[in-house]
């Protein structure tokens, strides 16, 4: 049972983590679509455990894994081609609700099949009492294994298909090693994963280069590679160089307009500026231009070291550029006397927190920690607004505003496409408009677009007073406490579609529902409290809080790990890789205390540290954060392992003839309500204040149902 | 505690809490209050034009080739057309919700008055919904989802007067939607002096049209492509009802151009490019000015790279090949393209940066070189 369960905990994080990365590669995935893969994911498990939990519908553990593994390979390909099979057109957007509804089908398969291998593992497989803790322990051990496997390998030695293919091959080989004992099976078996590693996975390259021909024809392919942050494929056609990632379009080589809008409006401030720093790709125009003029010299910060090289290749980097590993947070914490004159912000598109955690007070104060005096931030965000500012785009104009305004004395903004913020502390911007052109055309390089043939009708008076008018209305901020950024940029794109803006309307415009997640709760306490067999049944509603409970810390510390100190893939799989170990751990000692009772310790345990969190997140220097957050999800995690085996005790103890899935599947559920609503709906709308006093209540309520439950 | 002193409790807890009806809001924080968009009392009620009463109920809309047929409360599908009780009313009438002064030459109309400016307006709605929409958050969407102007024709007039606009553009959704309230306001600026120029889809019926058109002092058409099929997958609409147009607004006199969309891999062939100027030529004259202008990611269309400048390069040289005397490109960084050469002498005409003129060789409508005379309004 052991070595099963530990491959299960191996095939599951495996399956969760690769088609969830593809489906937000595939579908452009904001933060609302996560949660509902994620819910997706979570929902397929715990009705495969419900449903295999029956003894009519008992299987083989060595053919269920055998199944999972061809359905991982399969859906992963699904999920690429279904664009396409679905009619888009070559560049068109799915919508959200198509997103939703895809992510759902496509989790649908794996996930029950994992969810099926629990009770088969653990109650159908196995002889031992209390194997429900025994299989969650080597569950959490092979998730554990299997996540810092996942996060290394991904983007580093093999692409996410051949990673699936991989893991199909090692999952349904061991499957069948460890169900039958007889040499002669498991030798050939071996024999066989190995030959098919060394000789099959390397071939899976082609098979995804055809993928993608088929997915982007009839563009060329240059190269198409996974990184730890997600899909590049670099595109040819008519002379143009496309930088695809995830599928969007994030650069064009030779594009002289969106250049010129981050290097040349901010000269018109600073014209005498030296040092550029460009928190973003500088290859793709800007760069080139800043060649042009000489004595400018920039610095280029980006996460993605492969992709350097892989640009290097097709576009000849400019001479002027100094490029580094990582991204504003990382690179100002390790500044110590650099002070640019220019930095430029390329947000992107703000419906993730990892673009949107750029607007915030804190990511302004590392701006202005690198910032000389005199200096001048931009920030384009890709909204037009030369011709209209519509009410959703203005709510996000104003809250942009709302957060530079609040960080520097000084302010302007300008119409267009994009639409430039620009922030100061000295006061740059109150310049005529031909002082401005008189100092444009005393630059070295002849700009096009910002320029008299364009900058007299893109400044021109109603235009500014439109877009003022909209970016100076009262705003809350966006902030790491409130990130509200993600949300507004998910409505204003839902217009798009009349299903998404129902849907999505009804979940950002009135929130009143939130008030739904505690009375879900509420309600489930209190049946649970009422019915006949209190004890048993309470156990159910421990499962569930456990699940609720620890999916949402986890959520939260990687939301706030990443608003503070970056979004390094390396550093997250050590997050994952700790609260793995922590719910091992957990659920080990706990499974090995004589004590009966041991519920009310994980309880105590989880409403100390979520206090402790709310108390201590934002104090800390950031050289500390990967120590804190990884203690942080250890504790965590052995928390609500102790909580599982105590629910575990308490439920079976009394009920032994029940479904064994069913504790495990209100555990998934708890999990799913969490992975839905807690940082990507809840966060937004109440504040990580409330959110974390919400959780350490409701575990209160829990120790209290314990107490009367006794 | 015992089981029911806890749940005495707890209803106790609940009463407070609904009580307190005012903590709820401010827990909350208010961003409902900010995005609850309806501005459904700024809507107009005019009597629309052009429907036919169906027998049974319902009227059949005449504006344009859908002729949407429209039960008691519903809309069209330009989402701006109302039936109550069988009297069909535009709900858009006087309800700009974009309003700007731009150059003639961002239109693009190359051929009439250039230097000058334009009072550019809209209305919320389309008639079709094409997937690369540059102007889709005010033409995919119904007016009360906006924060209109109220500006009837005698303020759009009043406007240009004050501010010495000579021309109002009906443009970047699409004026044959809100037709009562663009030909009213073009029949009122004719009374003043003001000009009108529609900038449109072509996407409307022969009648309306041609009552409209002795009120409109140009005409831009966006001819989306020459294939039906692109019409019917990335429009949503009909390809020759549009060419229809196109030939009726020459014939009639009124000023014509033509702006083509290059869109990368859906409508860039060569074999696009030509049979469009042999349609153009053989249709509407070679000497109807072309615009190829450049894709940019959109709307649906949001994952597709922008044109590159050898395919637009590509159309402008076809075209020129097949005999066309007025192609231009707009949006390159500094192409020739951009600017106007005499057919006969090829010298430069109009010389055009972006939406500036650096040089200008017309007498009135004759080239300054060779005295060819130039079609349009200068
Ligand atoms: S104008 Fe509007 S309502 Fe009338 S036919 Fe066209 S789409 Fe339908």
């Amino acid at each position: 049972m052991k070595r099963r369960a530990f491959l299960l905990g191996f095939f599951a994080i495996g399956g969760q983590v690769l088609l969830l990365r593809e489906l937000v590669a595939s579908l452009n995935g904001d933060e609302l679509f996560i949660s509902t893969a994620l819910f997706g994911w979570l929902l397929a498990v715990a009705l495969g455990a419900y449903f295999g939990g029956k003894p009519q519908l008992r299987a083989d553990s060595a053919r269920l894994f055998a199944v999972g593994a061809v359905l991982l390979v399969l859906t992963v390909i699904a999920i690429r081609v279904i664009p396409m099979i679905i009619g888009q057109l070559p560049g068109e957007v799915v919508t959200f609700s198509t997103s939703v509804l895809i992510s759902i089908l496509a989790m649908l398969p794996v996930g029950f099949i994992t969810g099926w291998l629990f009770p088969t593992i653990a109650v159908f497989e196995t002889r031992v009492r209390a194997s429900i803790v025994g299989a969650y322990l080597f569950e959490g051990l092979g998730a554990f294994v299997g996540g810092l496997a996942i996060l290394f390998v991904v983007g580093g030695l093999l692409s996410a298909l051949e990673t699936a293919v991989a893991i199909g091959a090692i999952v349904s080989a061991a499957g069948f090693v460890f169900s039958y004992r007889r040499w002669w099976i498991r030798v050939p078996v071996l024999a066989a994963l190995v030959a098919f590693l060394w000789f099959i996975v390397p071939l899976i390259s082609i098979v995804e280069l055809s993928l993608e021909r088929y997915r982007h024809e009839p563009f060329e392919i240059k190269e198409t590679f996974d990184t730890p942050y997600g899909r590049q494929t670099l595109l040819a056609r008519e002379g143009e160089l496309v930088l695809l990632t995830d599928n969007t379009v994030e650069a064009v080589s030779p594009e002289h307009s969106a250049a010129e809008n981050r290097i040349i409006a901010p000269l018109v401030y600073r014209p005498d500026a030296r040092y550029v720093l460009h928190i973003g790709r500088a290859e793709f125009g800007v760069g080139q231009i800043v060649d042009s003029i000489g004595r400018v010299e920039i610095w280029s910060v980006d996460p993605r070291t492969q992709l350097t090289q892989t640009v290097d290749r097709h576009i000849l980097p400019p001479f002027t550029l100094t490029r580094s590993e990582g991204d504003l947070f990382t690179y100002t914490a390790g500044l110590k006397v650099r002070r640019h004159d220019i930095v430029i912000l390329d947000v992107g598109s703000l419906d993730t927190y990892k673009s949107s955690r750029y607007v915030t007070p804190y990511a302004m104060s590392r701006v202005k920690s690198t910032l000389a005096r005199g200096g001048v931030l931009l920030i384009p965000v890709a909204y037009d607004t030369d011709r209209f500012v519509g009410p959703e785009e203005e709510q996000i104009l104003s809250t942009i505003h709302s957060v530079i305004g609040d960080n520097f004395e000084y302010t302007e903004i300008w119409p267009g496409n994009p639409t430039l913020f620009f922030a100061s502390d000295s006061s740059l911007f109150d310049l005529p408009y031909d002082t401005m052109i008189a100092r444009l055309d005393s630059l070295p390089y002849q700009a096009q677009f910002i320029s008299d043939n364009y900058l007299f009708d893109r400044l021109e008076g109603l235009k500014r007073e439109r877009l003022y008018n909209a970016a100076f209305q009262p705003a809350m901020p966006n902030t790491v406490d409130r990130p509200l950024l993600p949300h507004l940029q998910a409505l204003f794109r839902s217009k798009a579609n009349a299903i998404d803006h129902a849907v999505i309307g009804e979940i950002v415009k009135r929130p009143y529902w939130t008030i739904a997640v505690p009375a879900v709760f509420v309600l489930f306490f209190l049946i649970t409290i009422v019915t006949r067999s209190i004890r048993g049944r309470f156990a159910l509603f421990l499962y569930f809080v456990a699940g609720f409970v620890s999916l949402s810390l986890e959520l939260v510390s990687f939301y706030v790990y990443q608003s503070f100190a970056g979004s390094l893939y390396s550093e997250m799989a050590v997050l994952i890789g700790a609260f793995m170990l922590g719910l091992a751990l957990g659920t080990f000692f706990a499974s090995r205390s004589a004590r009966g009772e041991i519920a009310h310790i994980g309880l105590f345990i989880l409403f100390v540290i979520t206090i402790g969190f709310e108390l201590s997140y934002a104090r800390l220097p950031i050289s500390w954060a990967l120590y804190y957050h990884t203690f942080f999800l250890l504790v965590c995690a052995a928390a609500t392992g102790i909580l599982f085996v105590g629910a575990t005790r308490q439920f079976y103890g009394e009920q032994s003839r029940e479904n064994r899935g069913l504790g495990y599947a209100y555990e998934i559920a708890g999990s799913s309500l969490g992975s839905l609503f807690t940082v990507t709906v809840l966060l937004p709308v109440i504040g990580l204040t409330w959110l974390l006093i919400g959780i350490a209540a409701l575990v209160a309520l829990a120790y209290l149902g314990l107490l009367i439950s006794r | 505690m015992d089981r029911r002193a806890f749940m005495r409790c707890v209803g106790c807890t609940a009463a407070v809490a609904a009580s307190q009806n005012t903590f709820l809001p401010r827990f909350l924080g208010g961003i409902q209050n900010a995005m609850a968009f309806d501005y459904a009392d700024q809507l107009s009620s005019v009597e629309a034009r052009y429907y036919k009463k169906r027998e049974g109920g319902g009227v059949e809309c005449g504006i344009c080739p859908r002729h949407c047929y429209v039960t008691d409360l519903e809309r069209g599908y330009c989402g701006v057309r109302e039936n109550r009780g069988d009297i069909y009313y535009t709900l858009v009438y006087g309800l700009a919700c974009s309003l700007n002064v731009d150059p003639i030459e961002k239109k693009p109309l190359y051929h009439f008055l250039p230097r000058t400016t334009a009072l550019s307006m809209a209305t919320a709605g389309c008639n079709v919904n094409c997937k690369f929409c540059q102007n889709w958050e005010i033409s995919q969407v119904r007016p009360e989802q906006l924060n209109n102007l109220e500006l009837p024709p005698r303020a759009l007039v009043d406007i240009c007067r004050q501010r010495n606009v000579p021309t109002i553009a009906y443009t970047y959704s699409e004026p044959v939607i809100f037709y009562e309230y663009m030909y009213d306001t073009a029949e009122l600026g004719h009374k003043h002096d003001i000009r009108s120029v529609m900038i449109t889809g072509g996407y409307i019926e022969e009648k309306p049209l041609a009552d409209l058109l002795p009120h409109l002092d140009a005409v831009k058409v966006d001819l989306k492509a020459i294939r039906e099929q692109y019409y019917k997958d990335v429009v949503d609409g009909e390809l020759q009802p549009v060419l229809d147009r196109l030939v009726q607004i020459k014939e009639s006199g009124v000023w014509l151009e033509i702006v083509y969309l290059v869109v990368p891999t859906l409508n860039d062939t060569d074999a696009e490019f030509r049979e469009l100027a042999q349609w153009i030529k053989t249709n509407l004259g070679a000497d109807t000015p072309v615009h190829f202008s450049r894709f940019f990611p959109q709307y649906l269309l949001k994952n597709l790279p922008p044109t590159p400048e050898n395919t637009l390069q590509n159309a402008h040289d076809i075209c020129q090949a097949e005999g066309l005397e007025f192609v231009y490109l707009g949006n390159l960084r500094g192409h020739q393209a951009e600017s106007t050469y005499c057919p006969k002498c090829s010298k430069m005409l109009i010389g055009r940066r972006g939406y500036t003129i650096f040089e200008y060789n017309l007498d009135g409508n004759l080239c300054k070189f060779c005295g060819r005379e130039i079609p349009g309004l200068f």
